[in-house]
């Protein structure tokens, strides 16, 4: 059975689009009918540019935006009408890692209280001992020393945040992770270190990531299965393996090409593409990508697309495919 | 140094008096660029890349930042110690520059249209039909749809890529000489970035400009760059044709970072990891920079700094392993 499964999951803003009295509103759609599982002990990549979705996607999985549409699974359970007693359930089991460790943390806290506040507001029953024991053998997993338990945040460097970050998510033994773009803001020296790390703790403690990321030499190293989405939707889906080694969506591919290589010499082939992604308030009739496709014809302008499997694991919304 | 370069800076040293101590972040950087040539400087966050840029136009965040040494010869002159007038003077006309976020860079009240006008005016144009003339012109070659009716429009209403492009329309339009971008497409996603790198190869093979690319991102400088100096804490450890550093990469950090490289094809369980973290600034390692996180590292690299060695198959790079062989107690 899938850990976690998500089905024609919408998320729509209203916006304001005027009026004096009467306020009209207008309908952001940043995730718009996605439906995808996780199994567990794997690691599901979602893959996107800015204001694709992707993000908003993370926060509805976690509880921190409202779903307006479709809904979510969690061991098969429905983690849309959970009661207060049963999100601190779920709490318990998905954590997350944030983008930007530095922000996560709070500057005035010392390192032992951040990592050790989860047990602190989950496990009430636990002695300050056992909580300190715990706290040290999270932080000795993540490779800090001891000594870095009575520091605040600043006192450490970005790679260190994130570890920090990583060991407060791991305390309470969950099940799912969510990772957001949890390498972006760190060098490229670190970035190595905290991938393997992530690789480690998962295989330990048999956990099952959902990462999201622009970056997709990343995710192609780090996840078992990808989404590729673009303005709230979902054009490429599958085995990691499958989608990079035959990209089925013309987005994929230019996506793909587009990423700059550390291998010079390496000539770009075809054109750059085109023009930018659109506006989620108004987004193209039809495919979301045609007005930047290079193979767009009437049925793309009109139909929308929706996924069909290509070959067995490996699935694609596009008319030419 | 060789005539026919446009620039050349030697033994550039940018220090910063704080209250804490003195932050070397630029300690004694030397390269040079020919005319036409693009050159890269790639490295972690505190190497000391963009110090070294503004250090160039003589824009190091005063008062703390200083050039306390070295030559940055453009043109057979040495910036240094030149005026203010006369800088004021270049900037913009011989040497013009790309930031890396557009938004801080374009003045918020002010339209498009006027910003990248005011180039003109400053280069002497007086009749406001011939500024807006050049103005559209300009932006039609960073390629810019319907420039015309976008001049009146605010940098607000631009998108991340397009603001960019403003910026390089800015950067090119009185065709400088050289051309510095720090970080140009960091706050870009990958199909716009491709589509501003391209741009901006093609500027620079069409005005026959001189370019140093700044990034952390060795992708990018693959891509872009003829020529790439990796920097490390404030040094320059490695510089050589693209092709040589990421075929065949001397030192030991260009090794390791060319390793650690999460790449697109060719997948493997593990990546390589660099142990340890770049040094404090304030507290830097004795010897080598690099000592305290080499796997081969020697007695001498922990007392000495390594003195540069030409790398056979073109370029420099600055370690012990490469003097007498590598033959060091």
């Amino acid at each position: 059975m899938a850990l976690l499964e998500a089905q024609n999951v919408t998320k729509h803003f209203p916006v304001s689009a005027g009026g004096f009295l009467l306020k009209h509103y207008a309908m952001l759609k940043a995730v718009d009918g996605v439906t995808f599982s996780i199994q567990p002990g794997t690691c599901f990549g979602v893959a996107g540019e800015s204001g694709s979705g992707k993000t908003t996607l993370a926060k509805m999985v976690l509880l921190l935006e409202k779903i307006t549409g479709g809904s979510i699974f969690f061991e098969g359970r429905e983690i849309k009408g959970f009661t207060f007693k049963e999100r601190m359930w779920y709490r318990t089991r998905v954590q997350t890692i944030f983008q930007d460790a530095a922000s996560s943390l709070n500057p005035r806290m010392r390192i032992k209280n951040i990592i050790s506040e989860p047990l602190v507001v989950h496990q009430k029953s636990l002695s300050n001992e056992e909580i300190m024991a715990k706290t040290e053998e999270m932080l000795r997993l993540v490779g800090l020393r001891s000594d870095h338990m009575n520091m605040f945040p600043h006192e450490l460097s970005g790679g260190q945040k994130q570890r920090v970050a990583t060991a407060r998510a791991i305390i309470l033994e969950p099940i799912l992770v969510i990772l957001d773009e949890p390498v972006s803001s760190l060098d490229v020296s670190i970035r190595a270190q905290i991938l393997n790390l992530l690789s480690d703790i998962q295989e330990r403690q048999g956990l099952t990531y959902l990462m999201i990321s622009h970056d997709l030499a990343t995710m192609h190293h780090v996840t078992n299965s990808i989404a590729v989405m673009y303005l709230g939707k979902i054009l490429e889906m599958g085995d990691t393996e499958m989608v990079f080694s035959s990209p089925h969506h013309p987005y994929t591919r230019s996506l793909f090409a587009a990423v700059p290589q550390p291998e010079p010499g390496r000539f770009k082939t075809g054109p750059a593409l085109i023009g930018e992604i659109g506006n989620p308030l108004n987004p193209p009739s039809g495919c979301r990508f045609h007005p930047r496709c290079d193979q767009t014809d009437a049925d793309c302008r009109e139909v929308e697309p929706c996924l069909t499997e290509v070959k067995p694991g490996h699935r694609v919304a596009c008319h030419k495919v | 140094m060789n005539q026919e370069c446009l620039l050349s800076v030697e033994n550039l040293k940018t220090y910063f008096f704080t209250k804490s101590g003195v932050v070397k972040a630029v300690d004694g950087v030397t390269f040079s660029v020919s005319p036409g040539e693009a050159l890269g400087i790639a490295g972690e966050s505190g190497s000391g890349k963009s110090i070294t840029c503004l250090s160039l136009v003589r824009l190091v965040p005063q008062p703390a930042g200083r050039i306390v040494g070295g030559k940055v010869l453009f043109q057979g002159e040495d910036l240094l110690i030149k005026k203010e007038e006369e800088m004021r003077e270049l900037r913009g006309k011989t040497i013009a520059m790309i930031l890396q976020d557009p938004l801080t860079s374009l003045n918020p009240v002010f339209t498009i249209g006027n910003q990248v006008g005011e180039v003109f005016k400053l280069n002497g144009d007086k009749k406001w039909k011939t500024i807006r003339a050049k103005a559209i012109d300009i932006l039609n070659r960073v390629k810019i749809p319907s420039a015309e009716q976008r001049l009146n429009d605010y940098p607000f209403q631009f998108s991340g890529g397009m603001r960019q492009r403003v910026l390089a329309a800015v950067g090119i339009a009185r065709k400088p000489k050289l051309l510095i971008a720090d970080e140009p497409t960091t706050s870009l996603d990958v199909t716009i970035q491709d589509q501003f790198l391209r741009l901006l190869k093609e500027l620079q093979q069409r005005t026959e400009m001189s370019l140093i690319l700044v990034t952390h991102d060795l992708g990018v400088v693959a891509e872009t760059c003829d020529r790439v100096a990796i920097m490390y804490a404030g040094r320059i450890v490695e510089i050589g044709s693209v092709e040589r550093v990421y075929h065949a990469p001397a030192h030991p950090y260009t090794n390791a970072l060319m390793k650690a490289l999460p790449k697109l094809r060719g997948r493997t369980k593990r990546l390589y990891q660099i142990e340890g973290e770049p040094p404090n600034l304030y507290d830097l390692p004795s010897g080598c920079r690099f000592h305290p996180r080499c796997p081969m590292a020697k007695d001498i690299c922990r007392e000495k700094y390594p003195p540069e060695v030409l790398v056979s198959g073109g370029g420099a790079a600055a370690c012990w392993l490469l003097v007498n062989g590598g033959n060091h107690p």
